[in-house]
């Protein structure tokens, strides 16, 4: 056996703490969407009527499928074009400007780079909705995917990039038969990022979806309709929302980690 | 033997440093040749000229015949394999050596002979459903061999190819690897940095420093006859005297007239001995020098020792073969007599 280590101790101490401050206040808000009372001030007992009352709500199930078609198409985007902009820089030589215009969407403030989006479909007289929302969600995202293919770009051996010409392939066989291949799982993990990214976004969707009903998102419903507080439902909603992203997040994780195997 | 590949007057830049400079060699059909060089001769760049990764600046490659200096690196009959094999990391074994065929429109039965036909050539026929991360490097290698050769290229190309093994797998590759030259019948055209590993395997060996050819010959020439201090120097062991010609002989500063051969022209010289060409006395007997051992050391069958001379800024290495009578009482300290035969000595001009 070995000594308790009192450093070894503290550590653990402060490790624990860590995770109760981070995870207490989701914990609270996942058993109160079981609560059978409306009010969030006591226990009455175990319930699933917010998520039946949830599923009957049109107005939640249309802004969730927005947000579905929203993630679904700008990752799509995203991924495509982030993808080869990674290759593209890894190609070239080092240029820390180039580097830095493509990492600035993920540091610019949400708030101003939704502004600077607004203000440049008016100028460009762009009609505002959905599609408004994917493009803007496309920009941001594809520093997002840059970044994460780049990082698998960095371990992957050029040489067989070569091997694969001189043994008679093309360049457009080659990327479809060996470089993609190989750095698919960065590819994935980058795109379910940007999906999640996506699908919980609100003040850049808040601003360039325009007037119209029909283009709210999911955050934009919840937001909408926590000015009445914090009702049951929405408990539920986000409950729902913690285990899809949770699932997603490890979903990632692991494609990384084969990927450096 | 004709020529199979040509390499007229190649010359590749980069930025302001001339990798090779203004190269010109044949390489004959069926040939084992090595390009041998330190790091940085440019031999691995002449290599990747010759593969189609880079083009030349100037001068042509032709091969059996026809121009090939601007055809891309997929459309040459010639294959590289990689210093670090550069298998496809996603594919097994069979997927990597079918890779090349597909690329020329195989398939089906016929493709697949081809590519059991390759495994079975570098005897990897039990580990055709491994990727490449289940497999050593050894393995790793065979792989990358039957992939290359699979295509039966005109010239196959190698880069470093024995360099990530160690020791013993080495020895056993180069067997391997000039097996399946002789069987293949294809050109083999090696780089490598290793002088042993290209005297062992090539029939003739292209010298390279800082982008020129300095020697082009075949193993023993290079070995028994240097042209200049690099090439004595990079292969082997040898010991250099500095001196002069002078009145038809070679003088050392303090040393006097030593064996050295005859005709060449006056003006300062050195001389240069290998190791296994001095003798080793105890006595006089009309030796060249004396000098005093400062150590010897045993190598599994020959003693190699080290005798200081005076006048010699380093000391004289000589190789004693096995039964020589001194070998086993060699002692530090000792005095001993070295001689040589004029014929085994070479006079380097530069």
């Amino acid at each position: 056996m070995i000594a308790r280590d009192p450093i070894r101790l503290w550590l653990n101490t402060h490790l624990g703490l860590v995770y109760v401050f981070l995870y207490v206040p989701i914990l609270v808000l996942i058993v109160l969407s079981f609560n059978k009372s409306g009010l969030p001030t006591a226990w009455t007992g175990f319930s699933t009527e917010w998520y039946g009352k949830l599923l009957a709500n049109p107005k939640i199930l249309s802004a969730a499928g927005n947000s579905l078609i929203v993630a679904v198409v700008s990752t799509i985007i995203s991924t495509a074009i982030g993808t080869l902009l990674a290759m593209g820089l890894e190609e070239g030589g080092p240029n820390p400007w180039l580097d830095a215009l493509v990492a600035a969407p993920m540091i610019i403030p949400d708030i101003v780079l939704a502004i600077a989006l607004l203000s440049f479909y008016t100028l460009v007289n762009m009609s505002l909705g959905l599609h408004s929302i994917v493009l803007s969600h496309a920009v941001f995202n594809i520093a997002f995917v840059c970044m994460v293919v780049r990082t698998r770009l960095k371990n992957f051996d050029k040489s067989i990039v070569e091997a694969s010409i001189d043994l008679g392939a093309s360049e457009v066989t080659t990327f479809r038969r060996v470089t993609l291949p190989v750095i698919a799982p960065g590819v994935v993990a980058a795109a379910l990022l940007s999906f999640t990214l996506s699908i919980d976004e609100f003040i850049i969707a808040y601003f360039t979806a325009g007037a119209g009903q029909g283009s709210t998102t999911f955050p934009m419903q919840i937001y909408a309709m926590i000015r009445f507080g914090v009702t049951p439902e929405i408990n539920a909603i986000a409950t729902i929302v913690i285990g899809f992203s949770f699932f997603l997040v490890l979903l990632s994780q692991r494609l990384n980690r084969e990927a450096v195997a | 033997m004709s020529a199979l590949l040509q390499i007229d007057a190649v010359t590749k830049r980069f930025g302001p440093v001339t990798a090779v400079d203004r190269i010109s060699l044949e390489v004959k059909d069926g040939e084992f040749f090595a390009i041998l060089g330190p790091s940085g001769c440019g031999k691995t760049t002449l290599l990747r000229v010759i593969a189609g990764f880079e083009a030349p600046d100037e001068g042509r490659v032709r091969l059996a015949g026809s121009d090939i200096t601007d055809l891309k690196a997929n459309r040459r009959p010639v294959n590289l394999m990689f210093q670090s094999y550069a298998l496809f990391p996603h594919m097994t074994s069979f997927g990597n050596v079918a890779y090349g065929l597909e690329m020329e429109g195989l398939q089906g039965a016929e493709l697949k002979k081809r590519v059991e036909q390759a495994l079975a050539m570098v005897r990897m026929s039990d580990f055709a459903s491994r990727k490449p991360s289940q497999l050593s490097g050894g393995q790793r290698q065979r792989i990358a061999l039957a992939r290359a050769l699979v295509k039966r290229p005109k010239a196959l190309l190698l880069d470093e190819p024995l360099g990530a093994l160690d020791r013993k797998l080495r020895e056993q590759m180069q067997i391997e690897l000039k097996r399946l030259q002789q069987d293949t019948g294809i050109a083999f055209v090696v780089v490598t940095h290793d002088q042993e590993e290209a005297l062992t395997l090539a029939d003739r060996i292209a010298l390279l420093d800082r982008g020129k050819i300095v020697q082009l010959a075949t193993p023993r020439e290079l070995y028994d006859k240097p042209v200049n201090r690099f090439a004595a120097d990079f292969i082997g062991l040898m010991n250099f005297i500095d001196g002069s010609i002078a009145h038809s002989g070679f003088e050392a500063p303090g040393l006097g007239r030593l064996p050295a051969p005859n005709g060449v022209a006056n003006g300062p010289a050195a001389l240069a001995i290998r190791p296994e060409r001095v003798r080793v006395t105890e006595n006089a007997d009309g030796a060249a020098i004396q000098g005093q051992v400062e150590g010897a050391a045993f190598l599994g069958q020959d003693v190699i020792a080290h005798v200081a001379v005076p006048n010699l800024p380093r000391p004289m290495v000589a190789r004693l073969a096995a039964g020589h009578p001194l070998s086993a009482k060699l002692a530090r300290g000792q005095q001993v007599w070295l001689n040589w035969q004029a014929d085994q000595a070479v006079i380097l001009k530069d």
